[in-house]
């Protein structure tokens, strides 16, 4: 069995069915994949053809979260300073496609 | 730390949900269940567009629905300060994963049905949905873990 309790405590990203990308401390988590995440932070990129010196893509703080399971795509590990060196005001993204569940 | 022990320690606070559909519910939290139903007081639903608002006296979610939900920040604290007085006490403390014990006692269950035989499969599913429902699960385990781990390594 694969174990996110090795993410407790660690900043990670968490990817949400309707495309939102979250960052933040995983506190919890349970069978379900419910997570519990502190100092929540979302961002949101402008599109590729935005000009983010005028426009910056955004990032919005939402402080303690709890998500349920359903809605986990991807909780990944973040590497601290690697994240830190990048400017995300900075990057532009193309918004996820929606999910598509098997008949 | 267990999400829905966060959610218990919200009961009382209030509380922010989002819903599949886009919705969003405010208000606080009355009371919820291991399925992360609430019922909801004092609720202002805003629409998945977020303009209109409709103000309701009470509302109950199934779990189901949910997409998360938005807490005070200072919650947190209050489950270390309950998980710290818990310990205290001596009670059934549980620390760490639930997951990882969940998975071990299925499958000393399964070891203790094949020793009763066939009658043993009925009493096996139905120990799984008890364990299932949740409510005092720690003192059924310690107990029973014990007892049936002997076997389960005998077969």
């Amino acid at each position: 069995m694969s174990q996110l309790s090795a993410y407790i405590d660690k900043t990670v990203t968490v990817i949400t069915s309707d495309g939102r990308t979250l960052i933040g401390t995983l506190l919890g988590h349970d069978q379900t994949t419910n997570l519990i995440l502190q100092h929540t932070r979302e961002r949101i990129f402008q599109p590729l053809e935005a000009d983010v010196e005028s426009t910056p893509s955004e990032i919005v703080e939402h402080g303690l979260y709890l998500i349920r399971g359903d809605n986990v795509l991807v909780c990944g590990l973040v590497d601290e300073k690697l994240d830190g060196e990048i400017d995300w005001t900075k990057v532009r993204a193309e918004p996820f496609g929606t999910v598509k569940h098997a008949t | 730390m267990l999400p829905l022990t966060l959610l218990t320690t919200v009961q009382g606070h209030p509380l922010l949900v989002e819903l599949k559909n886009g919705e969003t519910l405010n208000g606080h939290l009355v009371s919820c269940d291991t399925w992360m139903n609430l019922t909801l007081k004092e609720v202002i639903q805003t629409s998945p567009d977020g303009d209109t608002f409709h103000r309701l006296p009470e509302a109950y979610v199934r779990g189901n629905n949910i997409k998360y939900l938005r807490v005070p920040d200072e919650i947190i604290e209050m489950v270390k300060e309950q998980q710290a007085a818990a310990a205290a006490s001596g009670d059934h403390h549980r620390s760490g994963n639930t997951g990882d014990r969940g998975s071990g006692n299925r499958m000393r269950g399964g070891g203790a049905g094949g020793g009763s035989g066939g009658g043993g499969r009925g009493d096996h599913s139905h120990g799984r949905g008890d364990r299932g429902r949740g409510g005092g699960r720690g003192e059924f385990r310690g107990g029973r873990g014990g007892s049936t781990r002997g076997r389960g390594r005998g077969m």
